[in-house]
């Protein structure tokens, strides 16, 4: 896992902003994909 | 624009074409924004690596604050002009206005943990920010609360723009008070505090939320369209009373 970086005392904090940043951009684009999908043509 | 977008079935062609480019956008801007945040920009001289959290930070409390000023001047042509599609985009735009905020509290607190030594502080921008999300949560509140749909718009649109004066309190109480918060690190037309190798990320995470926040604003909008045509087609009287008559 070497391309994961080592950001040494900072890194709990760091992945933890990105993690929860990126599960909200997924959560809106998963549920913005299905609504669409349902939306009538 | 503004009027020629106020018919539906136009905003509808308009929107079918801007909204995947906007969607294709976002996805470019974000992915090359989270490379350069987290693999190839430099840690900062004090902070070390921290400043990476700026990258997601700082973009999410912009497109908080700008999904607030989208929602109050959406209100605002709702109010003035009765724009069909005003209330519609107001709405649109507070659930991901709020989410934002809220990206923005979280990962500002546990910077300011690193930073500061402290997840909290009750200073002006801190607080202010909280405010705003209390905002966007009240505005859909009134929504979701209020049965008829035209009385609901007229509350809620009250909220967004009276709430608007929120934005500048936000914007500049680090200027007008002894705040925790850091001042501007990045500001036009002055020479910019931030190295370009750390304005890099910064920038193409905020493009990348701002084509993000109009992909999901302009298919929630199409979706609302959607619904209120279903909704004229469906019949009156149901066709089983029609037969007994």
């Amino acid at each position: 896992m070497e391309f994961i970086p080592d950001f040494g005392k900072y890194s709990f904090y760091v992945w933890t902003c990105y993690g929860v940043s990126i599960a909200v951009l997924l959560a809106f684009t998963i549920t913005t994909l299905r609504r669409n999908a349902q939306r009538p043509k | 624009m503004i009027n020629f977008l106020a018919n539906p079935m136009r905003f509808k062609k308009f929107a079918n074409i801007v909204t995947p480019l906007f969607g294709l956008l976002a996805f470019f801007f974000i992915s090359s924004g989270l490379y350069f945040g987290l693999f190839n920009s430099p840690e900062d001289q004090l902070q070390g690596h921290s400043v990476r959290i700026m990258y997601v930070h700082v973009p999410a409390v912009i497109i908080g604050m700008g999904a607030y000023a989208g929602m109050a001047i959406a209100s605002l042509l709702a109010y003035i002009w009765r724009h069909p599609l005003s209330d519609e985009l107001a709405r649109a735009l507070a659930l991901p206005g709020a989410a934002f905020t809220a990206l923005g509290l979280i990962t500002g607190s546990l910077w300011g943990k690193t930073s500061w030594g402290t997840y909290w502080q009750w200073d002006g921008r801190m607080t202010s920010t909280l405010i705003l999300l209390f905002l966007f949560i009240g505005y859909m509140a009134v929504w979701s609360s209020v049965d008829d749909k035209k009385r609901a718009a007229r509350i809620a649109g009250l909220v967004a723009m009276v709430g608007s004066i929120n934005l500048p309190i936000i914007k500049f109480s680090v200027d007008w008070w002894n705040t925790l918060h850091q001042t501007s690190s990045y500001s036009m037309p002055d020479a910019p505090g931030l190295p370009s190798s750390m304005a890099l990320p910064l920038a193409l995470m905020a493009l990348g939320y701002t084509f993000f926040l109009g992909w999901v604003v302009l298919n929630t909008v199409l979706n609302s369209i959607a619904d209120a045509q279903v909704q004229r087609k469906k019949p009156t009287v149901s066709t089983t009373k029609m037969e007994k008559l």
